[in-house]
């Protein structure tokens, strides 16, 4: 059975019919082409398919295409706001094979602008729910570190002092 | 490293990726990315059972799902193939012996989850509904469901043709340790049962396969972990020439062993684009990869000492269920097992038998650690035991009993020959590191209390390089390098990358020959139709081999580019330096590559003079160290190369839940020479902690049945985030004297070290006597039968 979604995706609106038994991963992966949304289980468990609903980050294989109807969804290759969390993910290594990486950043995105200095172990839970096989966590977890700091020693160079805290 | 090793050099340097923000912004394509429209879909049918006789099987409601295009069975696609080779022939005496080589069974079934019949549809969700209205109709038949019963002689026989369930089986001896044991102050006797685990790299495997109809041309794409073993299998199978066939490996979602060659998908898929004349696409779906099991071994040991601490003998009795034999290499794995012993330890009498049994049980798929994990796991386990007996400290016993490094190289019972370390080295700095004083302190503070600290010490010797003789490929790696008229440099090489990084620092070899940037360098892996033949992904190779190759073969276009600059610039070509993009001549004066490359292919009587064009090279590295002449034993030597890694964890054992945290975990690691610290140091932090969820939490469980019942991340569970802290690692580094650029391999290693460290740092913490039997992994539920048993002091 098919049925008509509306919704917007990386800023665009989308109207199209689908078969309403698609999850959102397939509609963005298999029915739009963006790949850099990935599929590792389908079980909601390694959120290599993580995407951002209306801000909040969703693992896409946990929802149907239809639920997205009238939201915002944004996947990797929406995200021009970023590219300072992506920078210090090569910088530093927090990648290897890259297959969880998008959902990574995304993840990472979401922590960062909810508590942009976040200590080590807000960090690994935030990222807890997605998992990574190569690297053993050190270097995501420094690289989204990273990203805090230097946000940071731009506002110090900017005020020219450290914010109270 | 180079003749004129200038300031500038690439090696020992962590330039961050070539085309990382590719991987950070989600434009790394792989396989499962790149089904072409209009491509099929394959769903499996799979089944239920251990064993038994295929009796019919109903395909009507099947077909009758909308957009399915065909089941085919294994009687269809037994007329189109033959059986797949092995990628590893059996040692003698069982050489030739048969192996289940179809990609789809015929008449019977030997496993669960062996696929019987291929439902082939224009969806994968068609695909999916359709095989569930596939009917099989089985006569089921009694299976042998473990390695202690494939051993009797009531047991059914596993595979047609043999004549007994025992896969290899292998004998090393040093000295005479039943004598040395006879003699012996102190014995200690234990037993190490690890259950099955598996790789689970975050991309579950996919094939996609296209035959070509107007050039009788078959494209396979996909997660080909050893290309050109692949396309052997596949064009052998298939009854093609090889060059018949292409197989192309794009970007890898992780391989760690698990997509080595041979699975039986790989030519079913290839079988059914030739017979349906489409392209077709197999995206293995989470579940069915956990059905890739392995490390399923049980270890009995013994160790001998004097009073004083000097290990006088070892001796180890394995069995290894290995499940079907098919064409993948799995099944080698615990042959490795036994030729690590006793690793980086001094003992002069050793006695280790292995045995590798077939059952009823899916294939093993390989691992990283390939079973050297395992042999480190005993032989630390075996260690700690001893030092718990004799009351000396775990180090100290240690450093009592290491090799030290004016004593290497040296053989290893089994006929390896260890190149280089320091272990005494590598210990010391491993304990200031870890804080090992300070853990123990905390350690002796809450022996009795509910939240017990535990530490364990685990030290690996890793095996690396494989080179055995008859594996296809073996022995070799291949690089070609060419310069184009632009000045653009390629490398092709035969070694992959299964997301690791290694195309950096093999940029980053040639970029230090040739005075240019790693990023200017191009690297091309995994398309057989454009690279020499090589091994692909296995055992530390694609720097340890690939990186000498990559040298020689940018070594001989510097020759000809250095010939060339000296038409132009009126130099001796042996005194033209290479920087920054320039062939520089003695007196300053300079030619870009871009100009000098671009001329050498338009002026070639003048620039090009006595050079021979193109401006390509393509060489091989073959090891030194690899003996296949057998010593007085009958041994040959079929590792080149063994870094080493010592390995302390401290843990917490909550005693009421028996669940376990990981404190700290730190590592002092030797692999000789390092191209790319950086990249060395986060791939064994990956090793590591595979190391740790090995120890700790992941196990494939099975029912009585024989079916897999850990089917998700939510029962297999890998490590997260949250399991663990920052991982201290510190390098040394002892150059192998055998090898040209001074490696020994890197980016499989650690994870046994990390395995046995953390092993012991749980019987640490249950500080009991009263088991001598360690079961792998240390789950809470097992932990808890054993809290009572404790010591409180």
């Amino acid at each position: 059975m098919e049925a008509e979604i509306n919704c917007r995706l990386n800023g665009r609106a989308v109207r199209q019919a689908i078969d309403t038994r698609l999850l959102l991963v397939e509609f963005i992966r298999d029915v739009l082409s963006l790949k850099g949304t990935r599929v590792g289980c389908l079980t909601g468990d390694c959120g290599a398919c993580t995407v951002d609903i209306d801000g909040s980050v969703t693992k896409s294989c946990m929802v149907l295409a239809l639920s997205a109807e009238d939201r915002e969804v944004t996947t990797i290759e929406g995200r021009t706001d970023i590219a300072h969390i992506q920078e210090a993910f090569v910088e530093l290594n927090g990648f290897q094979c890259g297959f969880c990486t998008t959902g990574m950043v995304l993840t990472a995105a979401e922590l960062l602008r909810d508590n942009p200095n976040p200590t080590e172990a807000e960090i690994r839970k935030a990222i807890s729910g997605n998992l990574c096989r190569c690297t053993g966590y050190d270097a995501i977890v420094r690289s989204i570190s990273s990203v805090a700091r230097r946000v940071e020693d731009v506002r110090v160079l900017e005020t020219g002092s450290k914010p109270m805290s | 490293m180079t003749s004129d090793h200038t300031a500038t050099s690439w090696i020992g340097r962590s330039p961050s990726r070539l085309n990382g923000i590719k991987y950070t912004n989600g434009q790394v394509r792989y396989s499962a990315d790149l089904i072409p429209p209009g491509s099929l879909y394959v769903a499996l049918v799979r089944s239920p059972i251990r064993r038994g006789v295929i009796k019919s099987i109903a395909v009507d409601a099947a077909l009758a799902v909308e957009g399915v295009v065909a089941v085919i069975d294994g009687r269809q696609i037994e007329a189109v193939t033959d059986p797949t080779p092995p990628a590893f022939p059996f040692p003698p005496p069982y050489t030739g012996r048969p192996i289940s080589g179809r990609c789809l069974t015929v008449e019977a079934v030997q496993y669960v989850g062996q696929a019987v019949a291929a439902v082939v549809a224009e969806s994968q969700h068609a695909a999916e509904a359709a095989a569930d209205r596939v009917v099989v109709d089985y006569e089921e038949l009694d299976g042998v469901s473990n390695g202690r019963e494939a051993l009797l002689q009531s047991a059914a026989i596993v595979h047609d043709g043999w004549s007994s369930n025992i896969v290899g089986e292998d004998r090393i001896f040093a000295g005479d340790a039943q004598a040395a044991f006879s003699r012996a102050d102190v014995i200690v006797e234990g037993e190490i049962e690890f259950k099955p685990s598996t790789a689970a790299p975050m991309e579950p495997i996919c094939f996609l396969a296209s035959w070509d109809l107007q050039h009788q041309h078959l494209t396979v794409t996909g997660t080909f972990q050893n290309p050109h073993t692949s396309r052997w299998q596949i064009s052998s199978a298939l009854r093609l020439e090889e060059t018949d066939v292409r197989v192309i490996a794009p970007a890898m979602g992780g391989g760690f062993g698990f997509k080595m060659a041979g699975h039986p998908e790989e030519v079913m898929i290839a079988a059914l684009s030739k017979m349906l004349r489409r392209p077709i696409a197999y995206v293995e779906n989470r579940r069915d990869t956990f059905a890739g099991h392995c490390r399923e071994q049980t270890h009995r040991f013994k160790i001998a000492s004097t009073y004083d601490g000097c290990i006088t003998a070892f001796e180890d009795e394995y069995i290894a269920d290995v499940g079907v034999v098919g064409p993948c290499n799995g099944w080698t794995m615990p042959l490795v097992t036994g030729t690590v012993f006793p690793t980086v330890y001094d003992i002069a009498n050793v006695a280790v038998r292995g045995t590798v049994v077939a059952t009823n049980k899916a294939p093993w798929r390989p691992i990283r650690g390939y079973g050297k994990e395992i042999a480190n796991l005993v032989m630390e386990r075996a260690i700690d035991m001893l030092a718990s007996r004799l009351g000396v400290d775990p180090i100290e016993l240690r450093l009592r009993n290491v090799h030290h490094t004016e004593a290497l190289p040296r053989p290893l019972p089994s006929g390896l020959n260890v190149d280089s370390g320091d272990y005494p080295a590598a210990i010391t700095q491993l304990k200031s590191l870890f804080g090992y004083d300070e853990w123990s302190s905390r350690r002796d503070a809450t022996r009795g209390s509910d939240l017990r600290v535990g530490i364990g010490i685990g030290i690996e010797l890793t095996p690396e390089g494989g080179a055995r003789p008859g594996a296809f490929p073996s022995g070799f790696e291949t690089a070609s390098i060419r310069m184009s008229p632009t000045g653009i440099v390629e490398l092709a090489i035969g070694v992959t990358s299964p997301g690791s990084g290694n195309e950096t620092a093999l940029a980053q070899i040639v970029a230090d020959v040739l005075g240019l940037t790693p990023g200017s360098v191009r690297i091309k892996q995994g398309d057989t139709d454009a690279v020499p033949v090589g091994t692909g992904n296995a055992s530390s190779r694609a720097i340890l081999y690939g990186g000498p190759a990559a040298h020689l073969a940018a070594m001989d276009l510097r020759g000809k580019l250095a010939l060339c600059a000296s038409n132009l610039l009126g130099a001796n070509a042996d005194e033209i330096l290479f920087e920054n993009g320039f062939a520089i001549a003695p007196s300053g004066e300079r030619v870009s590559l871009a100009d000098l490359t671009f001329g050498a292919h338009t002026k070639p009587f003048t620039v090009a003079k006595g050079v021979q064009l193109p401006l390509e090279a393509t060489r091989s590295f073959q090891p030194s160290n690899v003996r296949v002449s057998p010593d007085a034993n009958g041994r040959i030597a079929t590792y080149s190369s063994f870094p080493y890694s010592a390995h302390a964890v401290a843990i917490e054992l909550d005693t009421g839940t028996g669940h376990v945290r990981v404190l700290d975990i730190a590592t002092v690691h030797d692999c000789g020479v390092m191209i790319n610290p950086a990249l060395v140091t986060e791939q064994l932090k990956g090793a590591i902690v595979m190391g740790i969820g090995a120890g700790l939490w992941e196990e494939l469980k099975t029912d009585e049945a024989g079916r897999i019942t850990t089917d998700r991340f939510k029962s297999y569970l890998l490590p997260r985030a949250t399991d663990l802290p920052p991982i201290k690692v510190g390098h040394m580094s002892t150059p192998s004297p055998f090898h040209p650029l001074g490696l020994k391999g890197a980016g499989e290693s650690g994870l046994g070290g990390a395995l046995a460290a953390v092993t012991n740092a749980v019987a640490d913490a249950l500080h009991s006597d009263a088991s001598t039997k360690t079961i792998v992994p240390a789950t809470p539920p097992r932990l808890l039968d054993l809290i009572p048993l404790a010591r409180s002091v």
